[in-house]
Parts: structure tokens; sequence; C-alpha cells
């Protein structure tokens, strides 16, 4: 099955992303760049450099290095004539009107240009997929005409690419956000990029998006907060120093590169150094460039570029006929919406939080993959492997959950465990199937339960029942419960796992971080309970075999301690059963050594003696081994 | 008890005559089922010669964000030392300093970039200026304001560069910039 990629194809950048095993990836150039400048230049030997590449040599190459083609597709001569004046290179009027950029003496329409980056960009997913590409989604501006959506797709045509579809960029943002699978909504996509501000109000139906108004400024963007940067930086310098920075190209240069990166940095942090020691010379020696920006004074520097989207969204709102209030999505597109001051802002105009998480560089590009997946039929042809939305398990001894398989195990699975019984001479076990993050039984789901009879009558923790869990690829819980000794088995299946809910497992997860600290130390107390319950389980047993060799008081002790903690472990008080335990174990000293004088005299070692047994009495006795399935019993 | 069921059924099935229609229907499922299979196959192996060069890739990745920064402090000190200094002693330890990192960083991997004397190449030089020029060939680089470089064969970082232009041509930034 082919491919079809998602391209975002814009006015300063350019990005193509994929669908790959499900998800949507932004696929890097060949220059290893996950975003290509949207820039092609016509070498005088006649190459045709596309990209990073062509944007380095601008400047030895202006007449001939083409940017913002994005801004002539699809425009007629004269509605264009402000946007001419912006560029360097040669724009001139087609016969029939339309737009034609002159390169050495030969014309190029927009389509052709735009199709050279879609090319590199078609090229570019050809060598991360290892096969041909040419089925592609491309998205436009909401605002884009018939002829702006015509040219697109005539430049993808030019660059070997079938437009599948042409996608508005603010429905792929919601795209990439998922909100198709909401209905009746309205969402506002605030998308403030390099070089222009687009703000969209769309409308969500059953699935399908209707952009309601759109509104905006094609000459705003980062590159005018860089800018504002700069000039602080260099007015700054000036007044200390006398000298204008902005007339020496190498120290313009690294100004520009040290306010966009103070910029950046400022999204983060309250407070940045621009640190360029040696910027310049003078008469009485180097000049070392050495300031600190905060957060709120490039905010007083930009104040008016953000204040100036506000009256765009109001517009367009108005336009909608919707209000803030009736707004019930934001998303934020651009790499200048990073800034905090701007999320501020939209989040004072819309009155709610934007959606965070996707690139918002990439934002469009992976909505774009989405849709380009869709139209595909990638999601027939890729095997689904579900996770189990929470973790299933068994209860055990004093009431704990014990987990066989955790939550977000990839299905289908098995996982098998061995137990054992929990008093002497137990013939059968209880299975209770539970499902849920909680460490306690009674907090979790219960799915069902069932017993296994006709285990023969032995010690306690001798006994082993294969506990088994299968879950299939439909998410079919089938749980199993085998005595190895007799081969006797009992088994349930249970479906009701797929009849949860999303909102019920995020609800149960919650909780469960919600009581995380309760519930450890709840299973605390369990576990010094069955300790304790271990403790004295061995203790009465050695007792009865070595007793006759303990002194009476020593006995006496031992019994009165073991009294003690039967008495402690029938109430609820920790403390107590605490206290209790570490008694016992003190004065179960006394009833080791006896043993170990009792063997040093001669009487073959006795059965390595109660510390032994103590020393194995952590492991309680339910859970009593931890073995492999495949295990044969010993 | 369980399991005898099971096997009874079983026993059942394969003793029933299949007819055709059920032939085909499995057969079909067969197919499916080994379509996927095969799929299945190719996109691990797939998976698994990507995983190698992704490996590979943040392997180079991590080197690249290890060395990038550093660069800047070269240059600083590349321009302290064009400063020079009236202490001799001081400024010979700082040229050895100043060798001791280029060492340093050749000892990574990486090397610089040739760049004056040499035709521009926009794939390793990033033009800041033009210049007009009387002595060489036009696209040549004149100067260069910051050293560019390679890691292996990759670019780390490309020169920036003065480029020489045709002497008649007007020089100096022009007005209308849009390469900030």
């Amino acid at each position: 099955m082919a491919k079809v990629i998602g391209i975002d194809l814009g006015t300063t950048n350019s990005v193509v992303a994929v669908m790959e095993g499900g998800d949507p990836l932004v696929v890097p150039n060949q220059e290893g760049s996950r975003i290509t400048p949207s820039v092609v230049a016509f070498t005088k030997d006649g190459e045709i450099l596309v990209g990073q590449i062509a944007k380095r040599q601008a400047v030895t190459n202006p007449e001939n290095t083409v940017f913002s083609i994005k801004r002539f597709m699809g425009r007629r001569y004269d509605e264009v004539e402000q946007e001419i004046k912006l560029v360097p290179y040669k724009v001139v009027k087609a016969s029939n009107g339309d737009v034609r950029i002159e390169i050495r003496g030969k014309q190029y329409s927009p389509p052709e240009i735009s199709g050279m980056i879609l090319r590199k960009l078609k090229e570019a997913a050809e060598a991360h997929l290892g096969e041909k590409v040419t089925q592609a989604v491309i998205t436009v501006p909401a605002y884009f005409n018939d002829s702006q959506r015509q040219a697109t797709k005539d430049a993808g045509k030019i660059a070997g690419l079938e437009v599948l579809r042409i996608v508005n960029e603010p429905t792929a943002a919601a795209l990439a956000y998922g909100l198709d699978k909401k209905s009746d909504e309205q969402i506002a996509v605030y998308d403030l990029g390099g070089g222009t501000f687009d703000i969209s109000i769309l409308e969500l139906g059953q699935g399908v998006f209707e952009v309601k108004a759109t509104n905006g400024d094609t000459h705003l963007g980062g590159d005018d907060f860089d800018q504002r940067v700069i000039d602080w930086i260099a007015d700054e310098f000036a007044k200390q120093n006398g000298i204008d920075l902005r007339r020496d190209r190498m120290a313009l240069q690294r100004l520009k590169e040290a306010g966009e990166k103070a910029k950046i940095e400022l999204s983060s942090t309250l407070s940045t150094e621009i640190n360029l020691p040696f910027i310049t010379a003078d008469a009485t020696g180097p000049k070392h460039l050495v300031m600190t920006l905060t957060r709120a004074k490039l905010e007083s520097l930009v104040a008016d570029l953000v204040e100036r989207t506000i009256e765009p969204c109001r517009k367009a709102m108005k336009d909608a006929e919707t209000t803030a209030a009736d707004i019930d999505e934001v998303i934020l597109v651009g790499g200048q919406t990073r800034m905090p001051k701007v999320q501020d802002t939209v989040k004072q105009l819309f009155g709610k939080e934007a959606h965070k998480g996707v690139n918002p560089d990439e934002v469009v590009a992976v909505g774009a993959a989405i849709q380009a997946g869709v139209l595909a039929g990638d999601v027939k042809n890729v095997v689904l492997l579900d996770v189990t939305p929470l973790s299933v398990g068994v209860e055990t001894l004093g009431g704990a959950m014990t987990v066989l398989i955790p939550r977000n195990t990839t299905i289908p699975t098995r996982k098998s465990e061995i137990f054992s019984t929990a008093a002497d001479n137990q013939t059968a076990v209880d299975i209770h199937v539970l499902q849920g993050e909680r460490p306690l039984a009674r907090d979790n789901r219960t799915l069902g339960r069932f017993q296994l009879v006709g285990i023969q009558p032995a010690p306690r923790g001798v006994p082993q029942v294969e506990v088994a869990f299968d879950i299939d690829a439909n998410g079919i819980l089938n749980v199993s419960a085998k005595d190895m000794a007799t081969g006797k088995q009992q088994q349930i299946t249970i479906t009701a796992s797929s009849g949860l809910d999303k909102a019920e497992v995020e609800r149960m997860v919650r909780e469960a971080e919600a009581n995380a600290a309760e519930d450890a130390r709840r299973r605390q107390e369990i576990e010094l309970r069955n300790q304790t319950d271990a403790l004295v389980y061995s203790t009465e047993r050695t007792l009865a075999e070595q007793g006759a060799n303990l002194p009476e008081p020593d006995r006496r002790a031992v019994e009165q301690a073991l009294n003690e903690a039967r008495e402690a472990l029938k109430g609820e008080d920790s403390d107590k059963i605490r206290r209790a335990q570490d008694n016992l174990t003190r004065v179960a000293q006394t009833l080791a050594e006896a043993m170990r004088r009792q063997s040093s005299s001669g009487a073959n070692g006795g059965q390595g003696g109660a510390g032994g047994s103590r020393g194995s009495q952590t492991d309680d006795v339910v859970d009593a081994e931890f073995k492999d399935a495949s295990d044969p019993k010993s | 008890m369980d399991a005898s069921k099971i096997d009874a059924s079983k026993i059942d099935a394969g003793d029933r005559a299949l007819d055709g229609d059920e032939v085909r229907r499995l057969r079909q499922a067969l197919d499916e089922q080994e379509q996927r299979g095969l799929r299945l196959l190719a996109d691990f192996d797939n998976l698994r010669r990507r995983s190698v060069r992704e490996q590979d890739a943040a392997r180079r990745e991590g080197r690249r964000a290890a060395l990038l920064p550093l660069l800047a402090v070269l240059d600083t000190l590349e321009r302290a030392l064009a400063v020079g200094s009236i202490d001799a002693d001081f400024y010979e330890g700082m040229a050895a300093t100043h060798r001791q990192f280029m060492t340093a960083l050749r000892e990574a991997g990486a090397e610089p970039v040739a760049s004056v004397g040499q035709p521009f190449d926009p794939n390793v030089h990033e033009a800041v200026a033009t210049a007009p020029s009387e002595s060489v060939q036009p696209g040549t680089v004149v100067r260069e304001l910051r050293r560019g470089w390679r890691l292996d064969d990759e670019l780390l970082r490309p020169a920036q560069v003065v480029v020489a232009e045709a002497p008649k041509a007007p020089v100096a930034a022009k007005a209308n910039d849009p390469w900030r």
C-alpha cells in the first residue's frame, strides 16, 4: 500500500509528515532538518537550490532567490502590487494577467516555484520511507479562494504528486488534536507564524469542519518580534558606547542570532543574559556586549505586536456571529505562540486555555498526515494492537491485589504465576479476579470469582496453584487456576473488561493516583499483618516440635508472645501488631538457640531451625513462589 | 472437565466432512492470515533496519548538540586573539589555549570548513554580505566572519562569509533586505 504524505506548504517554511504505524511522524529533510525554508534559488550555473541552502546564498543572488511565493499563488498581477514591492526578485504580468516570476530571462509561474519546494519534500519522504511517493494532502490557509487552491493543486502535479485533497490549515490543526471526533463545537485557531497572522473560526458538525470566518494580518509574525529585540539590544549598546552595531555586518549577524536566541529562551525563563564579547572595537579598545533582558522587558518591547492580533480575532468572531463564550476549543499554531504573553492574550480573549502538546511549528503538517492516512486507508491495513486499559490481577492474603497483567500491556498476552494456600489443610482456593490500579482488592472492580476445590490437605504454603491470565486480541480475558499436584483445573471467561468506557478508565486511573499515599500505607499494613501472621504460624510449628527442649520460663515467654500477637492480629491497630511482632521475633530467638544447642549436641542438625523458616516468612504464604508457567512443578 | 469439552468439539469438527464453501472460506481466511503475517514481518524488518539508522542519527545528533554551543566560545576566543594584547606572555598563553581548543575539536571529529579563496558554496557557506573585489573572481569568498565546521561528513554549521562581486555593482546592504 503506497503511502500518502501530508504537506504544510507555508509562506516562510514548509513541513512534511506521514503516518507510520498509526502515528503521524514529521519527516526530516536531506539536511536533517524537520523544517524546510520555502525558498528556491536559481544559480548562474543553472542549478536550482531549495530550502536552507537556497537561503544561505540569497545575499549573493537576491534577484534569483524566490521566497514568500505563497503570497503570489493563484493571484492576478493587479491584486498583488503591494506584495511585489516587498520582494527583490522580478515579478511580471503574464499575457492572461497572472503573476510570473522572471529569473534570468525565463518566466516561471508560482505553482512551478512551489512545485520545486514540494518536490524536495517529496524526495525527503521517499528517502525516509524507502519507497516512491505519488500522492499527497496539502494544506492552504482557510481564506484561499478557488484559484489559489487550484494553483496549489497544480504545484503538486508539477512535483509529481497527485493531490488527493486540499485541506484548510486550521482544519488540519484541529485534526492533529483529534477534534474531529467531537461534534457541534466551535473552534478558534490562532496561527502566529514567522511572517503572517491568521485567525480562523471553525464549526464542527458531524465530523465535518466548516470555516465560519477568517481574519488576520498578512505581515505580522515572529520575524517582527525578533527585529524588536535586535533593535533594543543595538539601541542599548549605542547608548552606552556610541556605536551603532547595525552598521557593522559582522556584529549585526551576531546580534540577530543572539536576539532570536534570547527571545526563545524567555519563553521558558524570566531573564536571560545576552553575552557577545568582542562585539566591536574603537580607538579605546575592544567592546563587549553584555546585557540582561527580562521577560517583562521583552513583553513591553512587543506589546503592540501582540495587541495587533486581538482586533482580527474580535472581527472573526463577529463575522462568525459568535462570542468568546461560545468558542469550545482554542488551538495555537506557529512558533511565536510559544511566547507566554501570546498564550495569556489568547486565554484572556477566549476565556479558556488553548490546546497544547503538538509542536506548533508542525501541527498543521501532522494534521495533513492524519488526513492523508485516512485517505490512504492506512487504518485498515494496520494490524491494530490494542493495550489493556487497566491492570488485572487476583486478590491475595490480607485483601491485597496482586497484578498479573499491568495496564498498558499490549495484547494478546498471557501471564501466569504460582500461588499457594493461606492455612493448613486448606482444600479450596478462591480466585477473585480484579481490575484496577489500587493496591487493595476492595477498591478495585470485581470482574469475576470462582473456586478451585479438591486440593489435597497439606501445610499452608505447600500446595501449588497456577493462576493464568490470558487476554486475546479482542480483549477477552480468560482466567484459569490449576492445582499442580492433581492437575485439577477451573476457569472463567470475562468479556466485561471491554465494556469500560474511556471516562471510567480515566476515573479509575485518576483515583489510583489521588489515593497513592493512603494506599501505600494500607498496603504496608497488610504486609505487616501478613508477616506477623506467618511468624505466628512458623513459631507455633517450631514450638510444637522443639518446645520440649526449652526451659519452662522460656517456653512460657514464647507462648505469651504468641498470644499477644494473635490478639493483636484480631484488631486493626498497626502499632500494636508491630510491637507484638517485634516481641515475638525477640523471644523466638530463644527457641532458635535452643534448637541450635540441640543440634550441636549430636541430634543430626534438626531441620534448619526456626531461624531458617523465619527467613522465608516475609515471602508470606499466598504468593509463596514466583515461577514461570513453563517450569515443571518441583 | 472444561478441557475435555474442548477436545470433544475438536474431534467433532475433524470428523465432519467439509463442504466446498467452507473450504473456500477457510482457505481465504488462511490467505488473509498469511498476508497479514508477511506484512507484519516486513514491517518488523523495515523497523529494525530503520532503528539502526535512527540510532546512528541519534548518536550523531548527540555529538552535534554537544559540540555546537562550544563553537561560539571558540569564536569569542578567536576575536579576542584578533584584538591582541600588549602583554606578550599572556597573548602567547591565549594563543596556546586556542590551539588546544582546535585540537580538542578535531579529536572529537570536527573539521573546519575551508572558505577564504574558495568559490562560494551554499552547501557549506552562508553569505552574509557581498563586497566588490578587483583581485579575485566574483563568487569567491573574500572574508570569513565566522568559521564553519563539519562533523564527519555532515555540516555542523556553515561558515559565514563575505562573497566577492563584480566591482561595478552597488555595494553594501540593500535598504530593503528581507534576510534579516
